[in-house]
């Protein structure tokens, strides 16, 4: 019952998110022969330094430099990020901000419960729509040539739904505290929107939360290599996270 | 079926609740009236565990509401009071979901209770209005099969007749034994339903009793009226008598006096007799004036006490 109702209530926004990252890994794959032959002209035009390093992976690892920045920073880094903001903050503050939460919480279930029950069909919502979009590209890859690897693509989509995950288990642990529906999305895409701000800039990129899913870690998933480290980092902030969430929600007066 | 002892509740610097206690038995229908702010609903949240006392013991057919709210949970029909509803819903998907989680619910009765209040099932939510809200929240609350329904301000927001309705289910629902515990401002529907009521002010039981001991407790306060105008040292003294201006003083002098007394009427009106006494009459008239003077203040209209 209360997986139908979460789903009930996110299926609009779900849907939206699909489209969007399908969309947007479709049109990449189909855009990519136009692409390919002007990536050195490309790379004279383009303004910041970690972009042309993007497009001039391009050159020198191909179609999977390309479905990486495309589908997986791109796509999931921007959309992923979005969705989970808005799911997760309308978690636990939509229900206080519509005045819904005593009529919930007033039924004979627990709030462990009702929390880990959104938080499983979140998952599900966020991180399907993923790998869904890896599919349809790596069943369009032929059309333009190119052949995607489907085990380091699904790897690579794994480790980018950690990403998103953790953005979305940060928007909970707001959620849990807040009385407002929107302003932990607020708060977590702000600082998202601020991380890749900094990502362009020399310098500064280092401390971008985006180096976690960039092309650093993704190439290499093309040979086999994992990228372990910062996927347990992800993991463990994730957790942490769904933790100070389940906390504050327990202990709420509403 | 519900015992609550020294129930505390503080938000910030604000004691909300401080120190409620009360019981309502199997069978009873238990009226709980107080103005806005008293702490009504905030105790009834404490029942089902939306809020968490910081002292106090709850214990619902035995079990400690506190320690394990889920299980206290299960023995509660609740119909909460200012919440909202679940808009996207339509009226028989939220009842489902609403009673879904008991589990004695009767749907059956569910149903025939949305019939009875004229809800039709497959209308959305969103569409009713407020006084369809309110019966639906009932609706659900006593389709919980609970035995103990606690209902914040049931009544609000409907028209005599579903008013009417409303209190034939309640007494329905004690008369199959199920303990009944509802806050209201509706004074003649508590009344005319409950059995037992407890009247709260400022987070404090200020009475509670069966409803014909606390009219009789509150008859013991009348209101006199004057030929001519008097002054505190001029009304009589004796042990129990308390006085107090009904209108503001005029250099010290008023017609309108309260008096609240201890003992019996019959040993107080000799006293009285030396008075120029226009009119005299108790506030024994029903619950309302019972509300009007548990919850005046005591130094309204300007006067100290004499």
């Amino acid at each position: 019952m209360l997986t139908r109702q979460w789903w009930r209530e996110q299926r609009l926004l779900t849907l939206g998110y699909l489209l969007l990252v399908v969309f947007n890994a479709a049109a990449s794959v189909l855009m990519w022969p136009y692409l390919r032959d002007q990536i050195p002209a490309f790379v004279k035009i383009i303004p910041f330094e970690p972009l042309q390093q993007f497009v001039q992976a391009m050159e020198t690892d191909g179609f999977w430099a390309y479905f990486c920045v495309q589908h997986l920073w791109k796509g999931a880094g921007f959309f992923g990020i979005a969705a989970a903001g808005l799911m997760g903050s309308g978690l636990v503050a939509r229900e206080v901000d519509n005045r819904t939460a005593e009529f919930l919480l007033s039924r004979p279930v627990s709030r462990s419960r009702i929390l880990w029950t959104r938080v499983g069909v979140s998952a599900v919502l966020l991180v399907a729509p993923l790998f869904v979009a890896t599919l349809v590209s790596y069943r369009l890859a032929p059309r333009v040539d190119e052949v995607l690897e489907l085990g380091p693509a699904l790897a690579a989509t794994a480790h980018v739904s950690l990403y998103v995950m953790m953005a979305f288990a940060a928007t909970v642990a707001l959620s849990a505290r807040s009385s407002h529906a929107l302003k932990p999305a607020m708060v977590v895409l702000g600082v998202m929107l601020a991380s890749f701000a900094i990502y362009l800039v020399r310098g500064l990129w280092d401390w971008s939360l985006y180096n976690l899913i960039d092309l650093d870690h993704l190439l290499p998933l093309h040979q086999g290599v994992f990228p372990w480290q910062p996927a347990l980092e992800m993991l463990g902030a994730a957790s942490a996270f769904l933790g100070l969430a389940w906390w504050s929600f327990e202990r709420r007066d509403f | 079926m519900l015992v609550a002892r020294d129930v505390r509740k503080r938000y910030a610097a604000r004691e909300v609740l401080r120190g409620v206690s009360l019981s309502v038995a199997a069978g009873e229908v238990f009226g709980f009236v107080g103005p806005n702010g008293a702490g009504k609903t905030t105790f009834l949240k404490t029942l089902v565990g939306v809020v968490r006392p910081e002292d106090g013991d709850v214990r619902i057919q035995g079990v400690d509401a506190l320690r394990d709210p889920l299980a206290a949970r299960r023995l509660v029909g609740y119909a909460p009071g200012d919440a909202a509803l679940y808009d996207g819903l339509r009226v028989g998907e939220l009842l489902r979901f609403a009673v879904g989680f008991h589990p004695d619910a009767d749907l059956a009765l569910g149903g025939e209770l949305l019939e009875r209040f004229a809800l039709p099932p497959r209308m959305k939510v969103r569409h009713l209005s407020h006084g369809m809200r309110r019966k639906l929240l009932v609706a659900q609350a006593l389709a919980s099969g609970a035995p103990l329904l606690v209902l914040d301000e049931p009544m609000e927001g409907l028209d005599p007749e579903a008013r009417h309705r409303v209190e034939e289910l309640l007494r329905e629902a004690a008369g199959r034994g199920r303990a009944v515990l509802f806050s209201s401002h509706d004074l003649p529907s508590v009344e005319r339903v409950a059995d037992r009521v407890a009247f709260l002010r400022d987070g404090i039981v200020v009475a509670e009793g069966a409803v014909g001991e606390v009219l009789a407790e509150v008859s013991r306060l009348l209101w006199l009226r004057l030929r001519a105008p008097l002054g505190a040292d001029d009304l009589p003294r004796a042990e129990g008598l308390d006085w107090e201006p009904a209108e503001p003083l005029v250099e010290g002098r008023a017609r309108r006096w309260r008096l609240l007394f201890r003992g019996d009427l019959e040993d107080v009106l000799p006293v009285l007799a030396s008075l120029p006494l226009l009119g005299i009459r108790d506030a024994s008239g029903g619950l309302d004036e019972a509300f009007s003077v548990l919850y005046r203040e005591p130094d309204e209209e300007g006067a100290a006490r004499c």
